[in-house]
């Protein structure tokens, strides 16, 4: 299986028409297939809004994002879907659904790959391959145990590693993780980007993550990419990425707008 | 058998769940579908003919205005019938239903708030909002607020229209039975939600309040109302619709709401005039709903 | 809304609170209550000593002599009782479909569609807001007639049978738990369905599996709640012809068996208190 690719063009998300600023401005950006990225930048700068970009949550409002050479912008909603569905997508803030157990949660991955009633009986009665998987992924992470628990029981760290069985359990061609390890205490931080890095090596996915700490992005990925006020201000490797560079990432004013 | 599908049965048998709440859901559900089984005659006997002779009588002829029947059809008509039954009976009906509704709702809201005041368990502790999960309340405060508890469980328990029908046989027909069944009915479930409200309040400015030494109505002056009063105004207001849905009704019991008018109708079998009260009654709550809805609006935007 | 900053002295709730009071002074002034309507007429004072004298000696047994075979008294009222919920189970069955199809109708979330592709539609954008618009005037429509008024037309229309007493308890029913439905699933936080929209699912699909479970013990809750409610108004059906425990009620007051209607009364009390018991216990179960 290979990894997908994406390739952004003056790539924009603004919201000044609905009383917003620019989320986005003018990104071009190129990601190869089965290429590991760290996206890198002080908060406010767009890091999520790329990768929603990148996830085909959103379409640009100007310029272009394609996936694996599909243009997001002139996409029907059906192909957007089936991106979607190739797409693992780990959310900031978990994203799982309260009220259901561990084990749907991380089956409902594939919801978006199994139509009607195969969907229904996946989420009401699963099937053991689906559970196995399901325990064998939960298990790497660290939380076999939690299978059948409520998600709402369960502490931030631990959710946010459910929310990664999930967009495992997708099989996706790339993996878009925006700050995956927001509740999770630092050292175990470490541990669990390392082990969506080589996740993403062992299978050729391609892997995009957000991460607020440099340091973990430095060790980790081999291409770093950082954002400032929605504009694109470092592409590069770990080495460049440092002194004056850094500081320019960082600086306090004017850090960020709305 | 693999060792991971041992282990994922056996994860599986010892997931959380709780037979309290399976045991129940099967009930509830079970009883609701037998019960509309043990019914299915009375539901089978609608369709038959003598039923739909009825209905069909009922749209055809009786609905329709008895003074503009055998009359071609004229909106004119139409309009004035509804006018005229408005000035004879709709207006005195949704007056009379709304002051009734209007006085047992302020009554409510006065004695409930007394309820809650007395019911809140955390008043009842020796220093309410500092207390911990553990402490005991005060021994006779304790005792007062599970009974008033109880007390406004009864209160709410029994239905409106049987409270103001015995209230009618022991002080006669006036408003008064309506009013004080809505107002003891109401003062129960706004006692209830309001010892809630104050049992959810946030507890440090309270706290604060108790280690500068305020005494409980002190606290309830400076610190509880203050705080309960925009969620408690809330609920007033729910409650302020469903009393007008009641009061509508319990002026069938003889009480001069819309609901007299309707019992009037009825017995003459003027089912005109009975569809037009109906519709009063409606258009009576929903005009009231969005009142409202319209003051929630506004005190939320406070 | 209870946190944070101090809420002045006299807001907008301060002018609610006082507003309300002037009206209740003018309420009760227009309505020309005074204070000697509340002493009981000289008949009802008699009724009254004996009623409440009463209510410690609730029968146990019929308090006439009963022509011919009778079951006991007790048992009757049982049976009363079991008549008043089933007939409440029944409107409640029969309502819960049609009201979490309308509930599901009459909720922005639902008509929320895909966000990224949610600026294109464009004759997408006016079949929802038609058909949330149509559901919310038959909401309102079921909703604001009492089950009485829907007793007494249904009645009128279709004369006495069991059937119509459901119905008359069903129809306001559909309209109560719609709207309540429809509020609950616009509340339920919506990080659920953005999580599952991001595995490729279809807007339904999302609703479905993403929304729907989050508000689901919610709606439990309130459904088990209605119950409580139902029960009440199957109650107060036996005033008009229907044989629950009202209709028991009232024939043994207008014969002046006193004892026996306080049996009435505790037998109803005791269901509902056992019922409100159980919601809450099941409330603290399954709402976190």
């Amino acid at each position: 299986m290979t990894g997908t690719s994406f390739e952004l063009r003056g790539a924009t998300v603004d919201w000044t028409a609905r009383g917003g600023g620019r989320a986005l401005d003018g990104i071009d950006l190129s990601i190869g297939a089965g290429e590991r990225v760290a996206v890198v930048g002080p908060s406010g700068s767009g890091k999520t809004t790329l990768l929603r970009l990148l996830g085909a949550a959103r379409v640009p409002t100007s310029g272009e994002v394609s996936i694996d050479g599909e243009h997001t912008t002139d996409a029907s909603a059906k192909s957007l879907r089936r991106l979607r569905s190739t797409l693992g997508f780990v959310h900031q803030d978990h994203c799982l659904v309260a009220s259901l157990r561990v084990s749907q949660n991380v089956i409902a991955g594939k919801l978006g790959q199994r139509g009607g009633f195969s969907a229904f009986r996946s989420m009401v009665l699963p099937a053991r391959a689906d559970l196995e998987r399901a325990h064998e992924i939960l298990e790497t992470l660290g939380i076999g145990d939690k299978l059948f628990q409520r998600v709402d029981r369960l502490s931030g760290g631990e959710a946010q590693r459910v929310a990664i069985a999930r967009a495992l359990f997708q099989e996706p061609r790339a993996l878009l993780a925006d700050e995956p390890v927001a509740s999770v205490d630092p050292a175990r931080s470490r541990d669990l980007v390392a082990r969506l890095v080589e996740t993403a090596a062992e299978r050729g996915t391609s892997l995009v993550v957000s991460l607020h700490d440099v340091e973990l992005a430095r060790g980790l990925f081999p291409r770093i990419v950082g954002l400032r006020g929605g504009r694109l201000q470092f592409d590069g490797s770990p080495d460049e990425l440092r002194g004056d560079v850094l500081d320019g990432l960082y600086r306090l004013e004017d850090a960020t707008r709305d | 058998m693999t060792p991971r599908s041992a282990r994922v049965l056996e994860l599986r048998r010892s997931r959380p769940r709780s037979r309290f709440v399976r045991v129940s859901a099967f009930a509830f559900v079970a009883f609701g579908v037998v019960s509309l089984w043990s019914l299915r005659g009375g539901f089978a006997d609608l369709f038959s003919g003598e039923r739909l002779e009825v209905l069909g009588r009922f749209f055809t002829r009786d609905a329709w205005p008895y003074e503009l029947r055998g009359e071609p059809f004229s909106l004119t008509g139409l309009f004035d019938w509804i006018a005229a039954q408005w000035h004879s009976q709709g207006r005195a009906g949704a007056v009379t239903t709304l002051w009734i509704a209007t006085v047992a709702i302020v009554a409510a809201g006065a004695v409930g708030s007394l309820l809650a005041y007395l019911g809140a368990r955390e008043l009842a502790q020796r220093d309410p909002f500092l207390s911990q999960a553990s402490d005991k309340p005060v021994a006779w405060r304790g005792v007062t607020a599970s009974l008033v508890r109880g007390l406004s469980t009864l209160m709410r328990a029994v239905p409106e229209y049987v409270l103001a029908y015995l209230a009618l046989a022991l002080l006669g027909a006036n408003a008064w039975p309506a009013v004080i069944a809505l107002a003891i009915h109401n003062a129960g479930i706004l006692g209830r939600l309001g010892a809630e409200t104050i049992e959810n309040l946030d507890r440090r400015p309270l706290g604060a309040l108790r280690s500068a030494g305020a005494t409980r109505p002190a606290m309830a002056i400076a610190g509880i109302v203050p705080a309960a009063l925009g969620r408690s105004l809330l609920y007033f207001f729910y409650r302020y619709e469903t009393c007008i849905r009641e009061a509508t009704v319990l002026g069938m019991l003889g009480i001069a709401s819309l609901g007299a008018f309707v019992q009037e109708a009825r017995a003459r079998q003027r089912y005109d005039e009975l569809l037009f009260l109906v519709g009063v009654a409606a258009a009576l709550v929903l005009a009231v709903d969005v009142l409202s809805q319209a003051v929630r609006r506004w005190v939320r935007g406070a | 809304m209870t946190r944070g900053r101090a809420p002045s002295p006299v807001g907008r709730r301060g002018i609610v609170v006082l507003g309300i009071a002037a009206i209740g002074a003018w309420a009760w002034a227009r309505l020309g209550l005074d204070l000697d309507g509340l002493v009981p007429t000289e008949g009802g004072a008699r009724i009254a000593r004996r009623f409440f004298g009463a209510a410690l000696s609730p029968a146990f047994d019929y308090e006439a002599d009963v022509v011919g075979a009778a079951p006991p008294y007790l048992a009757t009222i049982a049976e009363a009782l079991g008549r008043t919920a089933i007939y409440a189970a029944a409107a409640l069955a029969l309502a819960f479909v049609p009201g979490v199809v309308l509930g599901v109708l009459a909720s922005a979330s639902f008509w929320g569609g895909d966000p990224a592709t949610v600026d294109r539609r464009g004759l997408g954008r006016v079949v929802p807001r038609a058909v949330r618009a149509t559901t919310r005037v038959l909401i309102a429509l079921s909703r604001s007639i009492h089950e009485l008024l829907w007793a007494v037309v249904l009645l009128a229309a279709m004369g006495a049978s069991s059937a119509t007493g459901v119905l008359a308890l069903a129809l306001p029913l559909v309209g109560t738990l719609a709207k309540v439905f429809s509020e609950l699933l616009d509340e339920a936080k919506d990080a659920g369905e953005r999580g599952v929209r991001g595995t490729g699912v279809s807007p339904f699909g999302a609703f479905l599996w993403g929304r729907i479970p989050v508000a689901l013990p919610d709606m439990a809750a309130y459904t088990f709640y209605r119950f409580e409610c139902a029960f009440r108004s199957s109650a107060v059906l036996g005033f008009f012809g229907f044989p629950t425990i009202g209709y028991f009620l009232r024939a043994s007051f207008e014969e002046n068996h006193y004892r026996e209607v306080w049996a009435c009364l505790y037998g109803l009390l005791f269901v509902v208190v056992v019922l409100e018991r159980w919601g809450a216990g099941l409330r603290r179960r399954f709402v976190t």
